[in-house]
């Protein structure tokens, strides 16, 4: 069976009454590198994203019959949402986000394009907690507003003003360098 | 609507034509406004873009993948209607299990009092029985995640959690007994759930299958019929990205190969067997002896 043209909603199903390990492979590589990249963003190092990673994935599987409709992105990343906060809660000493993580192409240094995205990474850092995860979501998740608010437990209005108001905070940042490209 | 409304309904792709009209005329009107309007698009195309972020490691994402599979599985299987349960050469296999963690005593006592609704239940069961009290060495990366950890571990709550995919290696020596009270009807049952499972595409299954009927034909010195069916397990194992039973299948294939005389093939698979099984995590000693003892 191929699941290609199942929506992820009809996907799930499957797996949460068949229990069909191809709808789950189906399924998985859909979002894993997506959850993985979330993981990773929330919590600043692979040991602690592999761990929630693990944990999300579980979850989702033995918490199957509790979703029953809606969005599964927005509950997939609810639930990783939420791991990542009880990761963090459970840390004993804060640790220091890798700046590495962000920086992978740190040494080609010359481009503008580099100029743009280092930027563009430093002012997405500074965003204030509520904009920077809403935007994350938005472009980095792929989720939609819908899915966006049902992810923060806000309304689609909140939603489109907060992420709205990160790329504003974010243009103003990048505003010198835009206008030195210009 | 204000300039930030119109704005965004812009970025985002959302104005009526009326709206872009009137987005347009505001655009043209004032300079300041469309100042910010070209930078919000640069941003915006520049967040399209994406930014660079460390890659996922690929092993463990799918190492991941591989436990939640066999998990899945495993739940696939106790979730089947007993009376089909219980006929299935599955049903047997999970069966011998459960009797072995019930202990001898027990197990002996259902074989004396239950009524086997199938012939030569005991010739399925034996060897698994092995496979599941020698299972450790498979370990989910669910429960034990093999990098040192900063934070807690997570605690698998499901009692499912814990999958013990078939370890042929294991079973050769204690499955002796099982081989010795074999009715050749086994071996053509298992081979007719191979079919089964081959034409229902279920890949996790047919590798188990395989590997166990590779090693009922290894066990009867068969060894090109073996190798036939360790090769499609090797296969299905690839397809469903178990890599317990890729490493199964090399080590078996290996052993195959050694009892054939083929040592540069046998230390091949066997070295194959044991990178694997090294950068998964994996037990490897019982191929690493044997590849030993080809030197």
């Amino acid at each position: 069976m191929t699941f290609d043209l199942l929506s992820d909603e009809e996907v799930f199903a499957v797996i949460r009454d068949k229990n069909d390990e191809q709808a789950f492979t189906a399924l998985y590589r859909r979002y894993d590198k997506r959850v993985y990249a979330y993981c990773l963003r929330a919590l600043g190092n692979h040991e602690e994203a592999q761990d929630v990673f693990q944990l999300v994935m579980m979850t989702i599987y033995d918490k199957r019959q509790a979703f029953v409709d809606g969005s599964f992105a927005a509950w997939l990343f609810t639930i990783t949402r939420n791991s990542c906060l009880k990761a963090i809660r459970n840390r004993k000493n804060t640790t220091e986000l890798n700046e590495d993580i962000h920086t992978p192409d740190e040494h080609d240094g010359r481009s503008a394009d580099f100029m743009l995205k280092d930027a563009l990474q430093h002012a997405i850092k500074h965003l204030a907690d509520e904009f920077r995860e809403a935007l994350e979501l938005r472009y980095f998740d792929e989720l939609s507003y819908e899915e966006i608010a049902q992810t923060l437990g806000i309304s689609v209005s909140l939603a489109k003003v907060r992420v709205f108001r990160a790329k504003q905070q974010i243009t103003n940042h990048l505003s010198p360098i835009l206008n030195e490209l210009k | 609507m204000t300039n930030d409304e119109l704005l965004s309904g812009y970025l985002d792709g959302t104005l009526t034509n009326e709206q872009m009209l009137e987005f347009e005329a505001r655009r043209s009107a004032d300079p300041a406004f469309a100042a910010e309007v070209d930078d919000m698009v640069s941003v915006e195309n520049l967040l399209r873009k994406g930014t660079d972020t460390a890659p996922a490691p690929v092993g463990f994402l799918q190492s991941v993948e591989s436990s939640m599979v066999a998990k899945i599985a495993a739940a696939s299987v106790g979730a089947v209607g007993i009376g089909h349960f219980l006929s299935s050469s599955w049903g047997w296999i999970a069966s011998a299990g459960v009797v072995a963690v019930g202990g001898g005593a027990v197990y002996l006592a259902l074989q004396s009092t239950s009524p086997a609704p199938k012939p030569a239940p005991v010739v399925r069961q034996q060897p698994v029985v092995s496979q599941q009290v020698q299972a450790p060495q498979v370990q989910s990366p669910i429960t034990e995640p093999t990098s040192p950890k900063t934070t807690p571990k997570p605690q698998p709550q499901a009692p499912d959690n814990h999958v013990t995919p078939v370890v042929p290696q294991q079973q050769i020596s204690k499955s002796a007994t099982a081989e010795a009270n074999s009715p050749n009807s086994v071996l053509a049952e298992l081979e007719s759930d191979y079919a089964q499972c081959v034409a229902q595409k279920k890949t996790l299954q047919c590798a188990q299958i395989a590997l166990q009927i590779g090693n009922q034909y290894r066990q009867r010195n068969n060894l090109q019929k073996a190798t036939e069916y360790l090769n499609a397990a090797l296969q299905q194992a690839r397809t469903a990205r178990i890599v317990q039973y890729q490493v199964a299948a090399h080590g078996s294939l290996g052993l195959v190969a050694r009892d054939g005389g083929n040592t540069a093939e046998a230390r091949l698979q066997l070295s194959k067997a044991i990178e694997l099984a090294r950068s998964a995590g994996l037990a490897f000693e019982e191929y690493q002896e044997a590849l030993d003892a080809l030197r």
